[in-house]
């Protein structure tokens, strides 16, 4: 099962590689319930950070409100 | 732990080597053809020789050879980190003119650099160490000597050498030919996994405590699974029968009527249970994310490198997006091959310089050695 949106979890919104690849080694960590935290695909820079937030996230954060997102 | 793989002048691999030493997971990445299943093949007939197969003609067929280049051997050399100790086995496999039949060209086992034993065409040295004294004797050069020498002990570095080769895990899972029927039990997994309920109830009888971690591991993934059952339904014969339940209602379902993702969520939960119960074990997983979900696939690949973190070892392949960002530049390794002709290159992503996002540049065929 993918993260349960009606329970707290977090998406994390890299802004590019690099940030995409640290997220990487914290989510291997074995005390992380990694069914509460989902990555996405890196954005792109911060201004595309911005943009995905504020048209694609913003309102499914209204929708679930148990979801967090960490940029 | 493996520490580094030698193919030369098997099929696409010609003077290819890869080194993994001190990486717990790695992905190989490259376009179709390109050689990563190839490396399984390889590790597969090393695989079968310690799982008892050593007729050269089981092992190898004259096609193997790159482009049908016969006057060369084929060589194959692993070194494997075991308890401290690097373990290293070299096998070359040559077809000399008029010969229908592979024969062993040359073959040796070393222990942090002391010969085990060493073979050149059928005359075999055992040297001398703890266990034995030093000895000659002749094996059919059509026969792989490393299992018919007779093992000493528990601690005997043959034994430790072969049983890691044989619990070696490579998969290429078809969950259609996974039924969850078995007749006797193994911890010898077979690459498509058709012999999953057999693998199943071995790892079951000799370690029972992995019924928990399995368990655990498919509440993650099913939360409305309840227990699974092993049932007898003939002398010698079993049957998986999985059990769901969910607002006091219950459902039972026979395992070969899952679907094939969820197939392959039992079969990564007994990889890691395996691999806690009988391992370090190494496992080469050929693009782990078919039949899943998209949600899933990031889930189900961190699961299995957090798994073998500290325990055990990890290769799987991708063309995956979802699989392929799981992994950093430091473990991923590219695989190329400029045309059919051509042999594998491979190149740690780290050390090349991509434009832009890794996946745009795959998607673009941008990413050539």
């Amino acid at each position: 099962m993918s993260v349960n949106h009606y329970q707290p979890h977090i998406f994390v919104l890299p802004e590019d590689d690099a940030n995409r690849q640290i997220v990487n080694g914290f989510i291997l960590d074995l005390n992380l319930n990694s069914r509460a935290i989902q990555v996405l695909p890196p954005a792109g820079g911060w201004t595309k950070v911005v943009e995905k937030f504020t048209n694609d996230y913003a309102s499914t954060m209204r929708q679930y409100r148990h979801r967090r997102l960490f940029c | 732990m493996l520490q580094r793989l030698y193919i030369h002048n098997f099929r696409c691999l010609e003077n290819f080597e890869l080194t993994i030493k001190g990486m717990p997971s790695a992905l190989l990445i490259g376009k179709n053809g390109s050689g990563k299943s190839t490396i399984a093949y390889a590790l597969e007939v090393l695989q079968k020789i310690s799982r008892g197969t050593n007729r050269v003609g089981d092992l190898v067929k004259q096609k193997d050879f790159t482009r049908g280049r016969s006057d060369v051997p084929i060589r194959f050399e692993i070194e494997v980190l075991l308890q401290d100790k690097l373990y290293k086995y070299i096998l070359a496999l040559e077809l000399p003119e008029k010969f229908k039949e592979l024969r062993v060209f040359e073959e040796q086992l070393l222990v942090s650099g002391e010969p085990i034993y060493s073979r050149k065409e059928a005359q075999v040295t055992l040297h001398t160490s703890l266990q034995n004294r030093e000895a000659q004797f002749l094996v059919d050069w059509h026969l792989v000597a490393l299992p018919v020498i007779q093992e000493q002990s528990e601690t005997d570095p043959l034994r430790i050498f072969k049983t890691w080769l044989a619990h070696m895990i490579i998969l290429a899972p078809i969950p259609s030919l996974m039924t969850g029927e078995s007749n006797g039990d193994t911890l010898e997994p077979k690459r498509d996994a058709s012999n999953f309920g057999e693998w199943f109830s071995g790892l079951l009888s000799r370690y029972p405590a992995a019924y928990t971690q399995i368990v655990q591991y498919l509440l993650k993934v099913m939360p409305d699974i309840k227990d699974f059952l092993n049932e007898l339904i003939g002398k010698d014969s079993k049957n998986m029968i999985v059990r769901f339940q969910e607002n006091k209602a219950n459902l039972s379902v026979d395992f070969e009527a899952l679907s094939d993702g969820e197939k392959c969520f039992f079969l990564c939960a007994v990889v890691l249970a395996a691999n806690e119960s009988y391992g370090p074990l190494f496992c080469f997983w050929d693009e782990p994310d078919n039949y899943l979900a998209i949600s899933e696939v990031g889930h189900f690949i961190t699961s299995l490198r957090g798994s073998f973190r500290n325990v055990g070892q990890i290769l799987v392949t991708s063309h995956n997006p979802e699989a392929i960002r799981k992994f950093s530049n430091e473990n991923t390794f590219v695989l190329d091959r400029k045309s059919h002709l051509e042999p594998t290159l491979v190149r740690l992503l780290s050390d090349l310089s991509v434009q832009g996002d890794l996946v745009d540049a795959l998607i673009r065929g941008d990413i050539e050695l």
